[in-house]
């Protein structure tokens, strides 16, 4: 019987140790990928990434809220893959809303040197020397 | 024997000795099928191995690429090949908008350096500009199509005469320096007369007047190659000539500095 209670305890323990140790562990790593991937997300947001590229933003958004589902249902590793995903969305959309922004710049100065270009021709036509 | 009892015995003897099959199995086994997933995330990445441009402009975003693709190709599972295919084909389209902004960066700012020449070339040319007025200005010259028109102030001439009066001179001088900063541009000298006296001799007289003019630049070191003189005689008065003064105004020399060909 003594032999027997001794068992009983071991399991537990064991249990306990694996349970506590992947539960808490495991939550932890997860709330803190998913307030980095929100911050990722704001900031695409302020950075007019809604404007150039509003479906990585929402993909990235709605993985977000999905992964917060999942972790509520104890679904960790599916919450894991969905942030994972989440940050890429995330990322890509930053991506293109500099890629945008710099193009933008580039075509302005562009267009600007144009008209100088042409201003400058301007004058020389109007000032005979 | 109770539910874990059974459990823990079993546990004791066998966990031990199962672990290393299990990991074999892991090991051995990958994903059966190749997820449409994949094959977008191997095109995406094709097009980064394609274009020696994108791995130039963003070097490490094309390393992440081609790393998360490799990891997508040894998944074990089709979830696990698809959510890491997933990332391979996020990964690759960064690297590619990650180029394109470099690019446009690098363009930005060579065109600014273009821009500010441009800019700097205009602002030398209006301070040219402003020069030239100020100089035309003080000539009291009108910029017309022809060149800058003017008629010397103060060079006045009495009735019948050509001779220049030395309150004209400065006039004179003025009109020789700014002949000489532009060594490359002609000048025209056109006499005219108030109606006194016969067409004839008003038409003589304005020749002469005009070749006073071009006497006294060429004492200024004027060269005769430049000057052309003409006549206009009694024609084309500016003034009434029922007026002393407006005689007096008819009476006179206009030049045109013409503009370079």
């Amino acid at each position: 019987m003594k032999n027997h209670v001794y068992h009983v305890i071991c399991a537990l323990t064991l249990f306990g140790l694996l349970g506590t140790s992947g539960c808490a562990g495991e939550g932890k790593a997860l709330t803190e990928q998913m307030a980095n991937t929100e911050k990722l997300i704001v900031a695409a947001k302020d950075g007019d990434a809604s404007i150039s590229a509003p479906l990585e933003l929402k993909l990235a958004n709605d993985k977000l809220q999905a992964a917060k589902a999942a972790t509520d249902k104890k679904e960790y590793d599916q919450a894991r893959n969905l942030l994972e995903e989440a940050q890429v969305d995330a990322d890509l959309a930053r991506a293109k809303e500099g890629s945008a922004k710099a193009q933008q710049l580039r075509d302005s100065i562009k267009s600007l040197l144009k008209e100088i270009e042409q201003s400058q021709k301007a004058q020389e036509i109007y000032y005979y020397y | 024997m109770t539910h874990s009892h059974f459990f823990t015995y079993y546990a004791k003897r066998y966990l031990i000795l199962c672990l290393p099959v299990v990991f074999v199995i892991a090991g051995c086994t990958s994903a059966p099928v190749t997820t449409e997933s994949l094959v977008r995330a191997r095109t995406a990445y094709a097009k980064i191995q394609s274009d020696t441009k994108i791995s130039a402009n963003a070097p490490v975003a094309s390393y992440e690429a081609g790393q998360a693709l490799q990891l997508a190709e040894q998944a074990k599972d089709v979830p696990t090949q698809e959510h890491l295919a997933y990332i391979a084909e996020r990964k690759a389209q960064i690297a590619v908008a990650d180029a394109e902004k470099n690019m446009a960066e690098k363009e930005v700012q060579l065109l600014q350096k273009e821009k500010d020449k441009a800019l700097l070339k205009i602002r030398e040319h209006e301070a040219e500009m402003a020069k030239r007025e100020a100089e035309m200005a003080e000539l009291k010259g009108k910029q017309t199509e022809r060149g800058i028109a003017l008629t010397l102030s103060d060079v006045f001439f009495e009735t019948g005469k050509a001779d220049l009066m030395p309150g004209g001179l400065q006039a004179i001088d003025k009109l020789a320096n700014f002949l000489k900063k532009y060594p490359d541009r002609g000048v025209l000298i056109e006499g005219h007369t108030d109606s006194v006296g016969t067409a004839e001799f008003n038409m003589r007289l304005s020749q002469s007047r005009s070749e006073a003019v071009r006497n006294a630049l060429l004492e200024r070191g004027i060269s005769a190659g430049r000057i052309t003189t003409k006549g206009y005689g009694k024609d084309y008065p500016v003034a009434s000539n029922a007026t002393a003064e407006g005689r007096q105004l008819n009476r006179r020399v206009e030049i045109v500095v013409l503009n370079r060909d």
